[in-house]
């Protein structure tokens, strides 16, 4: 227990209650902003139906990291609690998602997200 | 007298009757504007303020760096030919390179813990082979790597439970269930042609369009954040825990003939910050309404940086009436000083049972004391009594709120409908996928051909004769 306590001690910004600058809440905030923009570009680029969804997750990972370094700047537990609805939500998504991929796959026989291109209205 | 945060007005001194006090704080207007300002116009902003970005970031190099990026994803993107997948990867740990460069030159005397540079390489980094490898399985894997990575930067972030739950949840709970449904979902390989590469997954739609469009945004995103985040204003850091609520002495202000209003109760706290105050009334046990006209029970007051004092209204009740209430201040939006003053119970009780480090057979606190406030800085407990006589003690290890406790009680006090609502659609996802799952689907005609081609040309190829074909291939279609 001690030994934990003192690797994330060591781990940690060491001055857990102090104060961060915003100029460190801003590498955060670029590193998340990265995150988005990646998943973002996968899930226009990618024709496969599970990697699309699976960039849709990585687009909510960056949207936690944003979360949590904003959590920790202001000092407040709101916003880890919102990683945990986050999470929730990425659940309750996967599930529908990948029964619906599943749904289609059998269907077509086929993930390419563009044999589906005759749903457009 | 000053008291750990506190300055209580003795009777007879005059409060100033002040402008944050809610009844007279008026809209500003222009402070509305200079917030909706730069949401609407970024880069006319950006163009008015032109220091605020090269505060946090130096804007040449933010901006080479995500051209950089741009050409380097649009290079490791999976495309026809041969596609220069290491060479992209190269230029987009360059171009991430070049980006915090950019930052932390902007920033050298408060760089982030060196286990930020880390992890963020290794998030971004597998973020890139998520969306750039050819093959399912590979992708959710990398994937598990960014959750690992990021679950990093929460501890970093002192988040430690999110970054435990993080880890289970996603890696352990949801990316089984991705890896499941790829193994569902991919024709098995027969004995004759190796696992081949579906066209689908070996080329990418339009890379080239989406990685500009997608690094524009990224690089307007970085430039407004960086108006954003320099107009934050700093928290302080919490110092200590003010347990109890302080008692505020009634102010003898000005009495009319009927000596029926007394004017107002007034106290002097000090404030480092913006932070607004929960102002309650009891009578013994009793909490009482004050004048909705004039203040509600446990309505909050603003208090701005630098204004220390504040003053609030009784209308309609005599100085006696006045004289019995018990009024207090709590701190409505101050972090864990809130949160901690509603976690009296747990303090006082380990406090009564927590015995003196040097003689366990006393008690740390005597019998008519109770807790006022917790040094953090030096782990103490600053102890009272009903004469104001001040102990301070060392924190009993225990006793110390920690990460998970906090977000528990952060949730479970101030979210409890999201608690249900969360709930609810958890239960809806589950009815979804069991629908789903049980759902008859036909193949698709085309699909239906195309499968029966398949199987013809492969058992063209074979022995069998051409009718036994035709049934095993209508057979292997609708499995």
């Amino acid at each position: 227990m001690n030994t934990f306590a003192e690797f994330t001690h060591v781990l940690a910004q060491s001055d857990y209650p102090g104060v961060m600058h915003a100029g460190t809440l801003y590498h955060y905030l670029v590193t998340s902003a990265l995150l988005f923009v990646i998943g973002l570009i996968g899930f226009v680029t990618r024709r496969n139906l599970i990697i699309m969804f699976l960039c849709t997750e990585l687009m909510f990972q960056a949207a936690g990291i944003a979360l949590i370094a904003f959590s920790r700047f202001h000092l407040n537990h709101t916003g880890e609690t919102f990683v945990i609805f986050v999470l929730t939500i990425a659940a309750a998504e996967a599930a529908l998602a990948l029964a619906l991929v599943v749904l289609l796959f059998r269907r077509k026989e086929s993930l390419d997200a563009s044999l589906w291109q005759d749903l457009k209205g | 007298m000053s008291r750990s945060g506190f300055d209580v007005l003795r009777p007879g001194e005059h409060a100033i009757f002040h402008r944050s006090h809610p009844l007279l704080s008026s809209t500003d207007p222009s402070r509305s504007t200079r917030i909706l300002r730069p949401l609407f116009f970024p880069f006319l902003s950006v163009i008015a303020e032109p220091q605020a970005l090269p505060e946090l970031v130096q804007p040449i190099l933010l901006y080479i760096g995500c051209a950089l990026g741009a050409l380097g994803v649009t290079l490791a993107l999976p495309r026809r030919g041969t596609s220069p997948q290491v060479v992209g990867g190269l230029i987009v740990g360059a171009a991430v390179g070049a980006i915090f460069l950019a930052m932390g030159l902007a920033n050298v005397d408060r760089l982030p813990n060196i286990n930020f540079y880390v992890f963020s390489f290794i998030a971004v980094g597998a973020a890139l082979r998520v969306v750039s490898h050819p093959r399912p399985v590979y992708s959710a894997l990398y994937f598990i790597l960014t959750i690992l990575a990021s679950s990093g930067l929460y501890v970093i972030l002192a988040a430690e439970f999110m970054a435990f739950a993080l880890i289970i949840v996603y890696a352990g709970a949801i990316l089984i269930t991705y890896l499941f449904v790829i193994m569902l979902a991919t024709e098995s390989p027969t004995e004759e042609q190796e696992e081949a590469l579906q066209e689908y997954d070996r080329y990418s739609r339009e890379p080239l369009a989406a990685t500009i469009v997608g690094f524009v945004l990224l690089a307007t995103l970085t430039t407004i954040m960086a108006n954003g985040s320099s107009q934050l204003v700093q928290a302080p850091g919490i110092k200590g825990y003010e347990i109890a609520s302080q008692k505020v002495n009634l102010g003898s202000g000005e009495m009319d003939d009927t000596h029926r209003i007394s004017p107002f109760v007034a106290a002097t706290i000090r404030a480092d910050r913006p932070m607004s105050l929960r102002v309650r009334a009891a009578r013994g046990s009793e909490v009482i309404d004050l004048d909705p006209n004039t203040l509600e029970t446990g309505m909050p007051i603003k208090l701005e940086p630098g204004e220390n004092s504040i003053a609030v209204p009784f209308v309609g009740m005599s100085d006696e009436q006045a004289a019995r209430l018990d009024v207090w201040f709590t701190p409505a939006s101050a972090g864990d000083l809130e949160l901690l003053a509603q976690l009296p119970g747990r303090l006082k009780s380990g406090m009564s049972e927590a015995r003196s480090a040097d003689n366990p057979k006393i008690p740390l606190m005597r019998e008519d004391e109770w807790v006022r406030s917790i040094d953090l800085s030096s782990r103490t407990v600053t102890l009272t009594n009903h004469t104001d006589t001040i102990r301070v003690v060392p924190l009993p290890a225990d006793l110390e709120v920690n990460n998970v406790e906090g977000v528990a009680f952060t949730l479970l006090n101030e979210h409890p409908g999201a608690i249900e609502i969360a709930g609810v659609i958890l239960l809806m996802a589950m009815l979804g996928a069991v629908v789903l799952a049980r759902k008859k689907v036909e193949m698709d005609d085309a699909a239906k051909f195309a499968a029966q081609q398949r199987s013809l040309v492969v058992v063209d190829a074979g022995p069998v004769a051409p009718s036994g074909g035709i049934t095993s291939a209508s057979s292997g279609g609708k499995s």
